[in-house]
């Protein structure tokens, strides 16, 4: 009861609608309701007539039951699952508010009917921002990315890295958005941090196969991160302090319940902590930072205006400076700075053409850019030298999108959308300057910018069959232009649902995927030098198809068990021909690379509790990834690199008061597969030769790794304070970050790995207000 | 506070220090075979050297892999037409006869315990060099640096299908060693690179093995310009020597050499895939190969 106490409902507008006298539309928006924050994927239900829907990413909603008075459920992860008791005799608009789980003295996350058995989406996972916040994190920096790697069908890459790797694809098949914008490189530090700031999320959600119709671009996964849009009532700040870096979030009205405002910043400083002891001619260091924003406008009931960006950078710097070298007067000067990075901006206006209609327009530019600058100055006597390098790599988008919802009758809910983005290309381009006293040179090296078009068009269906079964049936067509060359595409997506009981249901999915643009990428850690580049004749788009099986379970109130096995082909995938190492792709790339295809197939088990004191996720994955290419491996299929047998996951939180959390997780993978030599011979040149094992023939031993945080709150005169104590790799685990043979002193061959990290205890303090 | 300082910043760097360890990597059985190593010019005899490989649980540097109870035969056209001898002093089997262009030859080894190999290989015509020259200061290298040129030619043969490895030496005046050119620049459109990358007239190729086919020019003149640091070349004028070996080889060695040399530059890089060496030798490893080579000194 004390859930219900708290709703508030406020109807807004009514409506007569006469001619259809036997049927009624409700419509409106989910929010929260202490901050007016928009809730996406609510579920709103009607038990009556067993009809429901969920809200979009703008938290709106429709659905057409016949007239009648008549109680509507309305729930979603993290809140408090409200009901409504309504008159529905006339098309009525709602605006809906939802209290915040963690608001609440009784911790009820889930209603009944979001549980997992009743969606049609199969293989996607919420995975809500306050437990991404719980969970333990490296050097006490929480990290979307980090989290996500321990859902069942992720898998981390190397340690430390914030690559993920799902259902066998590979790092560059992941479509990012961040406010649905792409994100192309979404990792700061080589990798070890993501680029995504949690105190500055709204949600996160994980999709691995049966996409929707309106994903495209990508074959393996969609992370739909969406950034919180500000509070509407009241100011509120948050923030923290870390061993490497400090983060603050401010958000509030600008208008109240009209407009908000939310803006995030974070920054590391061991840079700024290494200048003092820095002493001599050479000063280096280096940062990151990124800084999200976004603002929202209540133009009028039907239209509403988000702008959102994103600006983050990570920046390695060295000088040095030499007077009076050797005792002459040399002097010499050295200025290098190397920056890459990501901008984002979006502008979405929201119109709701009526109470079944609801449109989105977006505009959005992303950017991502790797810049090397280089001046080294030589001064002596009369002579002036200078000698001035410039690299600059990238990709950026500028496109426009719209999106339609329609509900034309109960049993169909329709969405279907077109868009176009200009990609231009930026594959690397060297510029150098060679200066003596007045002469001097410039010279170009690497390719031009190239542009391509990508036009885009989806159309989706969720259908009700009957109160057990549901469809999403959808068609996704692509039409890729570059170097006067189209490439197109149709993509059928098929999913559906059937509810076998009020517990269980059965669900299945069938999708093709293409992805018209590859990542050269030659380590799996995220370097800043990892290269977009579009298709080619040479190199054809990437393509695969995905069917998926599973059953899911809601076994109590707040506990389900999903389990789903998939088989997916790929097709064009791309990996580096033998002993290509290099960090320049600019040239020739399609030279360096053999084409060829994937295969993964599993079993995927996850078990999750929502509710209560003690919560936490438990993954297991059985899974074979493997790869084929006519010139490696002697044609013959191979496991691919992150193949990966077992992979089993742990994470929980236990929160037995307001003023105490403690949460740990545990991975355990199988290693990763690598190539090892297996024997050697005398070469030419008396040189000694490796045999080697078949591609990727042998196993890393096997990775494993459990982490602790215990967080420790205290409530403040305006709001609240913890202190968060955490270790990663607790146990001090030694995981192989890479393998190789040397010679010990015997002259006998023994393997080495090295490790990155070890145990790394870390210590921080948020606070909110 | 300094001390506190110094002491956190060892700490945070201590954070990225990383560790070193053996492990154990179960390898699996592994049956050791012939490896068989000759290039031979045509005109000389042929030494071919003879060693056996082992697995990785058996090997040891110390350890010597020289197989010296083989027999080896040589067969031309299809007949017996030497049989090699172990000659202690160089670690080989010598043979008898000279090796001649245009002719097939087939090399056999049998060796108690082990798996007989062989190899076949051709003699290559020889390719005359008909211009070797150098011209002073024509250009500017990507650093600012003045480049001479050499400039070469030779006809190629009629039949396609020809491979050639170039090497452009520097030898120090008497008692001096090698000059190396590590950084030859080309114009050339049909010169490859070791790593199978595009070549464009600022990449560094190596002069003592330049690779090349005849699919660009076969059966024409073909002249060929290269450019090297006139610093460099400008030791001819104290006495260095600059000669220029044209080396018409079979398309096996060719591959050989490449895969080498691609092997030998990526030995120890830990993040790429390992190269396998290309090999003639069926049944085992190593290369069988015939080279003739043309070589001229610049005046």
């Amino acid at each position: 009861m004390n859930l219900l106490r708290n709703l508030l409902v406020s109807v807004l507008v009514f409506s007569t609608l006469s001619a259809r006298a036997q049927k009624v539309t409700i419509s409106g928006y989910v929010t929260e309701k202490k901050s007016g924050e928009t809730i996406p994927g609510a579920v709103v239900y009607v038990p009556a007539v067993n009809a429901g829907t969920a809200t979009n990413t703008f938290g709106f909603f429709s659905l057409t039951i016949p007239a009648q008075t008549a109680d509507i459920l309305v729930s979603t992860v993290g809140y408090a699952p409200a009901t409504i008791h309504l008159a529905a005799i006339a098309d009525t608009s709602l605006s809906i508010q939802l209290e915040s789980a963690s608001e609440l003295k009784e911790v009820v996350v889930s209603g009944k009917k979001s549980a997992v058995q009743y969606r049609t989406l199969m293989s996607s996972i919420d995975l809500p921002v306050e437990t991404i916040k719980s969970l333990p994190a490296f050097l006490g920096e929480v990290d979307v990315m980090k989290a996500i790697q321990l859902l069942p069908g992720v898998q981390a890459g190397s340690e430390g890295s914030s690559g993920i790797y799902v259902r066998g694809g590979s790092p560059d098949q992941n479509l990012i958005l961040l406010d649905g914008v792409p994100v192309y490189n979404s990792s700061h530090l080589f990798g070890f941090f993501s680029v995504f700031n949690a105190d500055a999320l709204k949600s996160v959600e994980v999709i691995k196969g049966g996409f929707p119709a309106r994903y495209g671009g990508r074959l393996s996964s969609v992370i739909d991160v969406n950034m919180k849009e500000g509070n509407k009532q009241k100011f509120h700040c948050e923030g923290g302090v870390g061993l490497i870096a400090s983060r603050l979030t401010l958000e509030g009205p600008i208008k109240k319940d009209k407009s908000s405002f939310m803006i995030s910043g974070r920054r590391t400083y061991y840079d700024i902590l290494a200048q003092p002891f820095m002493r001599g001619p050479v000063k280096a260091g280096y940062y990151f930072y990124d800084m999200n924003s976004k603002v929202n406008f209540k133009l009028s009931e039907k239209d509403r205006l988000y702008v959102s960006g994103y600006f983050g950078n990570d920046k390695f710097y060295a000088r040095q400076r030499n007077n009076g070298l050797a005792g002459s007067e040399l002097s010499s000067t050295l200025n290098t700075n190397i920056r890459w990075g990501n901008v984002t901006s979006v502008a979405r206006w929201n119109h709701e053409y009526n109470n079944r209609l609801f449109g989105n327009l977006t505009a959005y530019y992303s950017q991502y850019n790797f810049n090397v600058f280089s001046r080294m100055q030589n001064r002596f006597a009369n002579i002036n030298e200078e000698f001035l390098l410039k690299y600059v790599s990238g990709i950026n988008d500028k496109a426009i999108k719209y999106d339609l919802d329609f509900v034309p009758s109960p049993t169909h809910s329709l969405k279907s959308g077109v868009g176009y983005v200009y990609h231009t290309y930026k594959p690397g381009a060297m510029q150098t300057r060679t200066a003596f006293n007045s002469t001097v040179e410039d010279t170009t090296i690497g390719t031009s910018a190239l542009s391509a078009g990508e036009t885009d068009m989806y159309i989706e269906d969720d259908i009700k069959c009957s109160s057990r079964l549901r469809t999403n049936i959808g068609l996704h067509a692509t039409a890729f232009a570059v170097r006067g060359k189209l490439y197109p595409s149709l993509q059928p997506r098929v999913g559906a649902r059937y509810l076998l009981s009020d517990k269980v249901s059965l669900k299945a999915s069938f999708v093709q995927m293409n992805q018209f643009i590859h990542l050269l990428s030659n380590s799996s850690i995220g370097l800043p030098t990892d290269l977009w580049v579009p298709v080619t004749d040479k190199v054809p788009a990437q393509k695969s198809y995905q069917g998926a099986v599973g059953a899911a379970w809601g076994v109590a109130e707040g506990v389900e068990l999903t389990v789903e096995s998939y088989y997916k082909t790929m097709d064009n995938v791309i990996e580096y021909k033998e002993g290509a190492s290099f960090f320049n792709s600019a040239t020739g790339w399609e030279d360096k690379v053999e084409v060829g295809k994937g295969k993964s197939y599993g079993a995927e088990f996850f078990l999750q509790k929502r509710k209560g004191k003690f919560t936490g996720m438990l993954g297991y994955t059985l899974s074979r990834t493997t790869r084929r290419f006519e010139h490696l491996n002697d044609g013959k299929e191979f496991p691919y690199r992150y193949d990966r047998r077992h992979d089993l996951k742990v994470a929980a939180v236990y929160a037995p008061t307001k003023k105490f959390e403690i949460s740990a997780d545990w991975v355990y993978g199988t290693g990763n597969a690598i190539t090892l030599p297996v024997g050697y011979y005398t070469g030419e040149d008396n040189s000694l030769q490796q045999v080697y094992s078949s591609r990727n023939g042998f196993r890393m031993p096997p990775y494993h790794r459990a982490d602790i945080s215990m967080k420790f709150k205290k409530a403040t005169k305006r709001g609240e304070s913890a202190w968060v104590v955490s270790a990663y790799n607790v146990y001090n685990r030694m995981n192989p970050f890479y393998v190789y043979s040397s010679t010990n002193a015997s002259g006998n061959v023994v393997f080495k790995q090295m490790s990155l990290f070890p145990i790394i205890p870390s210590i921080s303090y948020q606070f909110k207000f | 506070m300094r001390l506190y300082f110094v002491l956190f910043l060892c700490a945070c760097s201590g954070l990225f220090v990383s560790c070193e360890k053996e492990i154990m990597v179960k390898t699996p059985p592994y049956s050791p075979v012939l490896a068989v190593n000759s290039t031979v010019n045509v005109g000389d005899i042929p030494l071919v050297f003879v060693t056996k490989s082992v697995g990785v649980a058996e090997y040891n540097q110390n350890h010597n892999l020289l197989v010296q109870s083989a027999r080896v035969w040589l067969y031309k056209s299809g007949l017996l037409a030497d049989s090699l001898m172990f000659e202690p002093s160089v670690g080989g089997y010598l043979g008898h006869v000279v090796v001649d262009p245009g002719a097939n030859y087939q090399l056999q080894v049998v060796a108690p315990g082990f798996d007989t190999v062989s190899a076949v290989e051709a003699g290559p015509a020889l390719v005359q060099l008909s211009k070797v020259a150098r011209y002073a200061n024509v250009r500017l290298s990507g650093e600012g640096d003045v480049q001479d040129e050499i400039r070469i030619s030779f006809d190629d043969p009629v039949a396609p299908g020809d491979y050639y490895i170039l090497s452009l030496n520097l030898q120090g005046p008497a008692g001096d060693s090698a000059i190396l050119l590590d950084c030859v620049n080309t114009t050339d459109a049909s010169v490859e690179s070791i790593y199978d990358e595009q070549i464009d007239n600022s990449t560094c190729l190596n002069g003592a093995d330049i690779f090349f086919r005849d699919e660009l020019f076969n059966g024409k003149t073909h002249e060929m310009r290269f450019f090297i640091d006139h610093k460099l070349l400008s030791r001819m004028d104290s006495g260095a020597v600059f000669t220029v070996s044209l080396r018409h080889v079979s398309e096996a060695y060719f591959r050989y050499r490449k895969s080498f040399l691609y092997a030998s530059e990526n030995a120890g890089n830990p993040f790429s895939e390992p190269i396998r060496v290309y090999s003639n030798v069926k049944g085992g490893y190593g290369i069988f190969g015939i080279l003739n080579d043309d070589t001229r000194t610049l005046p």
